[in-house]
């Protein structure tokens, strides 16, 4: 099947099918940000937990819109793509964590707070 | 395999062709890659501010003095219908929509953006005019440039759309037109999922801050 | 505002030599003359002879990937040339009389510019030019996947070599060495145009590079000929697809960094300042996140280069080809855990050290696991050794001892001792000289057939060869020693009389270098002249045993008549051993190339104008250029007539005409193979 062309048309069953994804996808993340925003603003949780909270809640949602947007699933066509973004993903994790972790620790012996 | 006949001014597509492989994939394969390689940047500026906001205060506001939810959020929700219309847009072209709706959904989607850019260039301005420029601390060069590295990728994408819709007038909806509306899709359903990690981690965390 | 900038009289390369001559202003004002002056002597060589036009439509046009390929080596070869100049003059500086003939100032533009062009203007387009030349020979597909892309990549290589040559005719260069660390390079301390030369020739050709990793990907991952698995990959192939995927992740920490210390130098920003909150250890931190995979992304097509020749020279299937697979892999992921050991000194606990430092020997071991596959391939070979040939075994040999060395400083302890001595200097040099320039030495002497028809001269290139091995020893073993003696590295001068006997020596060495380029330039010429007996028009001159090899020398525009099926890991050794000389052709079919057009020349261009125009301030004409850069690619994405197409018929004519040269052209036997006799297609005597 290709990108761009489908033989079948708007009313077919597929293309709902295609659609009900987008809509699924559409609403978890407006219900994961709004549940962001009450959680960093309303002061429910202590400081820590509504951080990690957050956090969590940012990370389920980056799942949703590269499932639901941009089709990656574990399908054999969506592979080459799944792969690449874990791959990123994998690199993402060494170099801004590592980034951080090294400015951290930099930052202890400095007397500027931190790890 | 057969002869394949030549065809002037006509443009590659999936079909076509059998010494060929589908183009118009390996096409948007390399155009992911490309994103992953924009990815890349964002990730490292994003650390660069969690450092900077860490450490980089000096005699500047912090973030908890400096940001409020109430703009962002709308902000974000203007982006975040704004992926969906995009999603709307190319999943209509693919099951063969008319370009009339194809438009319409496009037109919407650039729309929503200008409305994030604009709320995001009015909370520069409202900072700048406090005195909160760039150039007051390590925190707030982190904050101008990591928001406004992503506001300057959401302006490229409305310029692309725009010329994008020019073309479509021109050429009609074949398929080249089609492989790069799904490319000029991706890139927006990235930088609204590089603005959950903004939004996330500026905003929301440094609320909490 | 003042239109042209901040541009002066005084930036104007003449002007500083004729208001104090001195010989350190002297030297500058003699390498702003020969730029000056060989452009001019091109340019007139160009108009004489007629060549504009064929220059034009025949190479700047072009996007096929051979010719690609080729400019990309030349663009390399220019800029060695200079780099191996600067390192000669450093040297010279250096034993003369303290505190030398050259001014602080312009040995630290000197080592500055020498490192740069080396990595970036050197190495990167050296290695990218092999693989345009080579990769889609040895998969079987007739281009890049994206070749107007490729041209694009290239020329934004050449307007960032451009801005370097430039920044000897107007301004100067910057003095931070090539890693350009702030403070140091902040506004402050470093207020001419020197560090915006770096940030901007780096901002071209690494935007160039990523493109090209995107490029090579791509083409690896869907252009493969049918029936070539991954695991049938010829190792070259394999190699670059892995420095192609350092190249999309690695370039970005650089660029996001360089345009960091821009903002900081232009716009007042606080990324990497002193003051207000900035970090400057994190322009460190993210230098060599990009740093460390980058002697990857220069080292792997190296490894590549020498799988291939290795095997052909001693007469033998490669030793180990999935080892050899997995250990590359595991190098490309590892490059990206240890980017710390560059900055050991910084000031880091013990435990995150330590770490790195682990991380950093572990990637020793697939690199070792390389060097016996290579050693066991040629156990009991029969070993033919060409200059490509010495060029491997005189690498295999140099590179042990600078992997030692890098176990050595691998271990933060030692690393405190001799941080930013000339030990560390001779280490790298010692790595990059055989790993890559030994490599790329050995590539360009085993592939030149592939694209221009003839054999390189034997007896200039094996000169070549002992003059860079002997050089090197010279230039560098002394530079171990002085530097476990404390010698500092970029230093101007060195006022302790203990280090110049040793630096004597290493000038020697460098002359050396310099006498086996020389040699190299030789060799080309007395190649071109002779180019008729040193022809091998049926191909294959030295019994290879990749796919390349099966196409006639030099190869065709379409390189393949028709693609062929793969069923092996070495499809044309197969091929040979059944007593075929041609691949058997599948069905000929029309097939599409791309056009030619100038229009990636002109995008680079006008972006290396633009480019120019930010380091000097001119914030007008940086922006015309800047919407100009990007109304050229507006304008291609109006064009839709991208091919031309090679009948069929053509292709079987092609075809045929092969295996009549083929049929017809006398065998040679391996006795014969540097000799004239060689026409390509030798065989093994029998006896």
């Amino acid at each position: 099947m290709s990108h761009i062309n489908s033989d079948l048309g708007m009313d077919s069953a597929e293309y709902k099918h295609a659609l009900a994804r987008y809509v699924w996808g559409f609403a978890l993340s407006i219900v994961l940000t709004l549940l962001g925003v009450v959680l960093a603003g309303g002061g429910i949780f202590s400081t820590g937990l509504a951080w990690s909270i957050v956090g969590i809640l940012a990370v389920a949602q980056l799942v949703i819109q590269f499932w639901a947007f941009m089709h990656l699933d574990l399908s054999k066509e969506a592979r080459p793509d799944l792969y690449l973004v874990l791959f990123t993903f994998l690199l993402i994790i060494l170099m801004a964590a590592g980034t951080v972790w090294v400015l951290a620790d930099l930052a202890s012996r400095m007397g500027m707070g931190g790890m | 395999m057969s002869a394949t006949m030549t065809h002037e001014g006509a443009v590659h597509t999936a079909s076509h062709d059998h010494g060929h492989h589908d183009k118009t994939g390996t096409v948007i394969f390399g155009f992911w890659i490309f994103l992953m390689s924009d990815l890349i940047a964002f990730s490292l500026m994003i650390a660069n501010y969690a450092d900077a906001e860490w450490h980089g205060i000096a005699n500047g506001p912090s973030p908890h003095e400096l940001f409020s939810l109430g703009l962002p959020t709308i902000e974000t929700m203007a982006l975040l219908i704004s992926t969906f219309t995009f999603g709307l847009c190319t999943l209509g072209m693919k099951y063969g929509a008319s370009m009339k709706r194809t438009v319409f959904w496009l037109v919407v989607t650039l729309a929503l953006g200008a409305i994030f850019l604009g709320i995001e260039l009015y909370e520069f301005h409202e900072f700048w005019t406090e005195g909160n420029t760039p150039q007051v601390s390590g925190f707030l060069t982190a904050y101008y440039s990591l928001v406004g590295l992503h506001g300057l990728h959401v302006t490229s994408g409305i310029i692309w759309g725009i010329l994008l819709m020019v073309q479509m007038k021109t050429f009609g909806m074949n398929d080249l037109m089609k492989s790069r509306l799904v490319r000029l899709g991706l890139f927006w359903h990235m930088l609204d999922i590089v603005w959950i990690a903004l939004f996330t981690k500026v905003y929301l965390m440094g609320v909490l801050s | 505002m003042n239109i042209l900038g901040s541009l002066d009289w005084n930036d104007i390369f003449i002007v500083p030599f004729l208001k104090e001559p001195t010989l350190s202003t002297g030297i500058a004002a003699g390498a702003g003359g020969i730029v000056v002056l060989g452009a001019l002597a091109l340019a007139l060589l160009l108009t004489v002879k007629g060549w504009w036009k064929p220059l034009w439509s025949e190479w700047i046009t072009s996007l096929d990937h051979k010719k690609i390929g080729v400019m990309y080596v030349v663009l390399s070869g220019i800029m060695l040339v200079r780099g191996v100049l600067e390192a000669v003059v450093m040297r010279a500086q250096q034993v003369s009389p303290a505190p030398g003939f050259l001014s602080v100032e312009h040995h630290a533009e000197l080592f500055s510019t020498h490192g740069t062009i080396m990595i970036f203007f050197v190495a990167m387009p050296f290695l990218t030019g092999l693989i345009n030349v080579v990769m889609p020979l040895q998969i079987g597909a007739r281009d890049m996947e994206f070749p107007f892309m490729n041209a694009v990549s290239l020329w934004l290589s050449v307007g960032g070599a451009a801005l370097v040559m430039a920044s000897l005719v107007v301004g100067h260069f910057e003095t931070g060495g090539w890693t350009a660390y702030p403070p140091y390079t902040g506004i402050n301390l470093s207020p001419n145009e020197g560090v915006d030369y770096w940030i901007w020739s780096l901002a071209l050709t690494s935007v160039g590079s990523t493109l090209s990793g995107i490029n090579f990907a791509v083409t690896i991952y869907k252009q493969r000929a049918p029936g070539m698995t991954l695991m049938r990959m010829p190792i070259f192939a394999w190699t670059t697809l892995c420095t192609a995927i350092l190249m999309i992740f690695a370039m970005m920490p650089l660029t996001v960094a360089s345009l960091m210390l821009a903002l900081d130098r232009q716009a007042g920003f606080h990324f990497f300042t002193a003051a207000q909150g900035g970090n400057m250890m994190n322009f460190a931190n993210m230098f060599w996140l990009f740093g460390h995979p980058e002697v990857y992304i220069l080292i792997l097509p190296a490894f590549g280069v020498f799988s291939h020749v290795i095997p052909t020279f001693s007469g033998k299937k490669l030793y180990g080809y999935t080892s050899l697979v997995w250990a590359t892999i595991a190098i490309a992921v590892l490059s990206f855990t240890v980017w710390v050991h560059h900055f050991f000194t910084m000031g880091q606990t013990t435990n995150l050290n330590a770490i790195f430092g682990i991380a950093t020997m572990t990637i020793g071991v697939p690199t070792g696991v390389k060097v016996y596959n290579w050693l066991l391939t040629m156990y009991r070979g029969k070993l033919r050794f060409s200059t490509a040939m010495l060029f491997s075994a005189g690498f295999m040999f140099t590179f042990v001892i600078g992997g030692v060395t890098g176990v050595m400083l691998a271990n933060p302890t030692i690393d405190f001792a001799t941080h930013n001595s000339l030990f560390l200097v001779a280490h790298f040099h010692n790595m990059i000289i055989p790993g890559v320039l030994f490599g790329m030495f050995a590539g360009v002497n085993y592939w030149f057939p592939l694209c221009f028809g003839f054999r390189l001269d034997e007896t200039w290139g094996r000169r070549s060869f002992w003059l860079w091995m002997v050089g090197f020893y010279l230039a560098f073993m002394p530079l171990y020693a002085i530097g476990l003696m404390g010698a500092p590295r970029r230093m101007a001068f060195f006022t302790d009389p203990a280090y110049l006997p040793w630096l004597v020596i290493a000038m020697f060495g460098a002359l050396m270098v310099l006498g086996g380029l020389a040699a190299q330039v030789i060799q080309i010429w007395v190649s071109v002249k002779n180019r008729e007996s040193l022809m091998v028009p049926a191909g294959d001159p030295w019994d290879g045993r990749g796919l390349e090899w099966s196409l006639g020398c030099p190869v065709p525009e379409y390189d393949f008549t028709t693609v062929p099926h793969i069923t092996s890991r070495e499809p044309w050794v197969d091929a040979k051993a059944q007593g075929k000389r041609v691949i058997d052709p599948t069905e000929f079919v029309d097939i599409h190339l791309p056009k030619s057009t100038g229009l990636p020349f002109v995008t680079a261009m006008i972006a290396t104008i633009g480019a120019f125009a930010l380091i000097f301030q001119m914030w007008l004409i940086a922006a015309v250029f800047f919407v100009a850069m990007w109304v050229t690619v507006l304008i291609r994405s109006y064009d839709t007539d991208w091919e031309e197409t090679i009948s069929a018929e053509e292709l079987r004519k092609g075809y045929e005409a092969h295996k009549h040269l083929v049929e017809t052209t006398p065998k040679a036997t391996f006795e014969d193979e540097f000799t004239s006799k060689n026409r390509g297609l030798i065989l093994e005597e029998v006896v």
